[in-house]
């Protein structure tokens, strides 16, 4: 039983792991490409084809962006040490895993969780809101990039704001599937923590342990 | 370290580790608590017959009886069962 609990674990833990790094990553692109957009926005695209509204409306997004981004680096940072700690615990142990050890990490991953669960709750919300900023910035780059299709100009001014348009819209709804899924592990979580609470209410009766 | 454990979570720290032998301070500095708490921690459990405490001269020693083993037991089944019975989280 140990065996494949401990499997499950570890399963979990290294989806969650994967979730928070690449979550970091994004943070981490959200805040580049929101300092690159704030440039392009305020100087202009080369050229200047687009209205100078355009321009004001991508740069207050991109600074909005870049904030999230800041934000959510900051937070994925916070959820990543608690987690990292147990894996490398479990990464050392070349024995097999007593039932007591990962009693243990499950402890420990409970401690973190309740520790974190409003952090997560934020991250759920900065996806979704960064998810919506970069939507909504990849279509006013649609909308730039169709304002901008004059025959005169070169190709590559005429291409650029769809490409900004693919990398801000491929951005926004992989940060909405990142939301989804720490809504998902959060779920997971409070399901565990209500029958924890409700399992140490027996204990509590059955063993008599009662602290006043 | 700042965690947020159970009472329960803590009880189950300091009874696996007091398994063989420990201090005072070996139980609250592995099971990250202060010597207020852990005083708390430790009376309760002497006061259940989870733990018995052995006065060498000027040093005491706690170990766990064979009582706790049953808590043990119950809490280790209780926190696996979180996993076996709740379907888990996957990307």
């Amino acid at each position: 039983m140990t065996e494949e609990t401990f499997r499950r674990f570890r399963n979990e833990l290294n989806s969650f792991f994967v979730l928070v790094l690449l979550n970091t990553a994004f943070g981490a692109l959200t805040m580049a490409f929101g300092m690159q957009f704030i440039v392009t926005s305020v100087l202009g695209l080369p050229g200047g084809q687009t209205g100078i509204v355009f321009r004001l409306l991508t740069g207050i997004l991109s600074l909005v962006c870049f904030g999230i981004g800041f934000a959510w680096v900051l937070a994925s940072a916070r959820i990543l040490r608690g987690v990292t700690a147990v894996r490398r615990d479990y990464k050392k142990c070349t024995e097999p895993v007593s039932g007591e050890i990962l009693t243990g990490w499950i402890v420990r991953i409970m401690a973190h969780y309740r520790k974190n669960r409003e952090t997560i709750q934020w991250m759920t919300l900065i996806c979704t809101l960064g998810g919506c900023v970069f939507l909504a910035l990849g279509i006013l780059n649609l909308v730039q990039g169709i304002f901008a299709l004059s025959p005169s100009g070169s190709a590559w001014i005429r291409i650029l704001p769809f490409v900004a348009a693919a990398i801000n819209l491929t951005i926004g709804l992989t940060s909405l599937r990142f939301s989804t899924w720490f809504r998902k592990y959060s779920a997971v979580w409070d399901h565990r923590m209500e029958e924890a609470s409700r399992s140490e209410d027996a204990l509590k009766k059955s063993l008599g342990i009662d602290r006043e | 370290m700042n965690i947020r454990r159970s009472p329960y979570e803590i009880y189950w720290e300091i009874l696996v580790y007091c398994k063989s032998p420990r201090s005072f301070t070996a139980i609250i500095n592995r099971c990250d608590l202060n010597s207020k708490t852990g005083q708390e921690y430790l009376e309760f459990l002497l006061s259940r017959g989870y733990l018995s405490r052995t006065r060498d001269g000027e040093k005491s020693t706690w170990v766990a009886t064979v009582r706790a083993a049953e808590y043990i037991s119950l809490f280790t089944e209780i926190y696996q069962n979180l996993f076996d019975t709740i379907p888990g989280f996957r990307l």
